[in-house]
């Protein structure tokens, strides 16, 4: 009886272990989408203007991640659509700061014709942000 | 049952010694510790640290799931990249934010530059009212100065005029006076010819001729009365002083004038009246009241408002 008990538990184990290992990954439908969405949104913030190097990076990262799904090989493709997804946001954070630096810099220099049109002297800076 | 037991304790050493390896692997992953350095940087900077504190707290998410989920070489890879995209993007969004603030301090600089550019054109156009309305005082003072200065010119042309006229007239008095005692002068001649010729004692030609040749006559003019009046008038007082000093116990001789015009009763009375105001003030000059004469003529041609006084000897 111990020894027909052990030999079932052992069957038992050996298919569902099998069935755990062969059960297929599902399509990273979600992660692709989100990818997606944030090299998009990289796009409109003008990150192939501000942020090129990591919007390229962004974009091959999410054709990666569409060659993959292409594959069937949804493992990879979920870490590429990751990867894509966080890059976009980078690309995104990038573009900002370039556009929040050049309107700086315009207004610097707009601030700089003004005072000069308007021979206005220059107050003392005050303690602030570099 | 001893076996069982055996089985347990070498299952829980299996699992130290895997949590033993990936703490050990952790701490010697040199991308681990390169982007936990970058992140630490970030935190403890005095500028940037507190500025994006959503993206740092990403960044040691994906830091942990490095150390908890990249212990194997093929996810190793794929974490590091996680968690090297998050500590960029945390440093990006705090420089972002450290640019924003900028601009909104140029924005206020800016905005104090018009401010001051405009209190200064104020000030300037104050100054330059203030500077016209200056300009235009003195102007204003400047013309009423002169002409102030064309009255006074104005009044003095007049008042010369005047005494022009004044002088003229009394020059033509004096003149006809001067003539009338010629004749007078040729009357008592041609009389003394006459009482001589006709055997009159020549006593009585040298009594009328030196009389006519030694009367001295003193003109007041015009300027002696008023219109209508009998009244004497300042000028008039100051020839009444002339003429008492004049009369020295000789005989004086009033003849006072009316201007034509009016009926000649009246012109007579108010030459009387003149004649006997001249004689008081004579009088009240210390002039010896037996020793003047009044005579008012009323209108005479060629005479005009005033008196005549002769003193003589006689």
């Amino acid at each position: 009886m111990t020894k027909r008990r052990t030999i079932a538990w052992i069957t038992f184990s050996f298919f569902a272990i099998g069935a755990v290992g062969c059960a297929q990954t599902k399509p990273p439908l979600a992660e692709m989408q989100e990818a997606t969405r944030s090299v998009d949104a990289a796009r409109d913030a003008g990150a192939a203007t501000y942020a090129s190097a990591e919007f390229h990076g962004a974009q091959e990262r999410l054709g990666q991640a569409r060659a993959a799904m292409r594959q069937e090989d949804y493992d990879l493709a979920t870490q590429f659509a990751d990867e894509a997804q966080v890059a976009g946001v980078l690309a995104q954070a990038r573009a900002r700061l370039g556009k929040d630096r050049e309107r700086v810099d315009a207004r610097a220099r707009e601030n700089e014709r003004l005072r000069n049109d308007l021979s206005v002297p220059v107050e003392p800076k005050q303690e602030g942000f570099q | 049952m001893i076996a069982a037991i055996r089985r347990q304790r070498w299952v829980i050493a299996a699992l130290l010694g895997a949590v033993c390896a990936g703490a050990w692997a952790a701490k010697d992953d040199p991308d681990y510790d390169r982007l936990r350095g970058e992140l630490n940087r970030l935190a403890s900077d005095r500028t940037l640290g507190t500025l994006a504190p959503a993206e740092i707290a990403l960044a040691e998410q994906a830091l942990n799931n490095l150390v908890e989920f990249g212990g194997k070489r093929k996810l190793h890879d794929h974490y590091v990249f996680l968690a090297d995209q998050r500590v960029k993007i945390a440093y990006a969004a705090a420089q972002a934010v450290t640019q924003e603030r900028k601009l909104q301090a140029l924005d206020r600089e800016h905005d104090q530059i018009l401010i001051a550019a405009s209190r200064r054109d104020a000030e300037q156009a104050r100054m330059e009212l203030e500077r016209q309305r200056i300009q235009s005082l003195a102007q204003q003072e400047e013309a009423d100065r002169l002409r102030a200065e064309a009255d006074d010119a104005r009044t003095q042309t007049e008042q010369t005029a005047k005494q022009a006229e004044t002088a003229k007239k009394q020059a033509a008095q004096a003149r006809k006076l001067a003539d009338a005692q010629a004749r007078e002068a040729e009357l008592a001649r041609k009389e003394a010819a006459l009482l001589a010729a006709s055997g009159a004692g020549p006593a009585a030609s040298k009594s009328t001729a030196p009389a006519a040749v030694k009367a001295v006559s003193i003109v007041l003019g015009e300027s002696t009365f008023a219109p209508g009046q009998f009244a004497l008038k300042p000028a008039g007082s100051a020839q009444i002083a002339k003429i008492a000093a004049a009369a020295g116990g000789k005989s004086v001789r009033i003849e006072a004038y009316a201007n034509d015009g009016g009926s000649a009763k009246a012109n007579a009375t108010l030459s009387q009246q003149r004649a006997h105001a001249i004689r008081d003030a004579l009088i009240g000059a210390g002039v010896p009241a037996k020793s003047i004469v009044v005579v008012g003529v009323g209108t005479k041609p060629g005479a005009s408002r005033g008196a005549v006084a002769s003193i003589s000897d006689h």
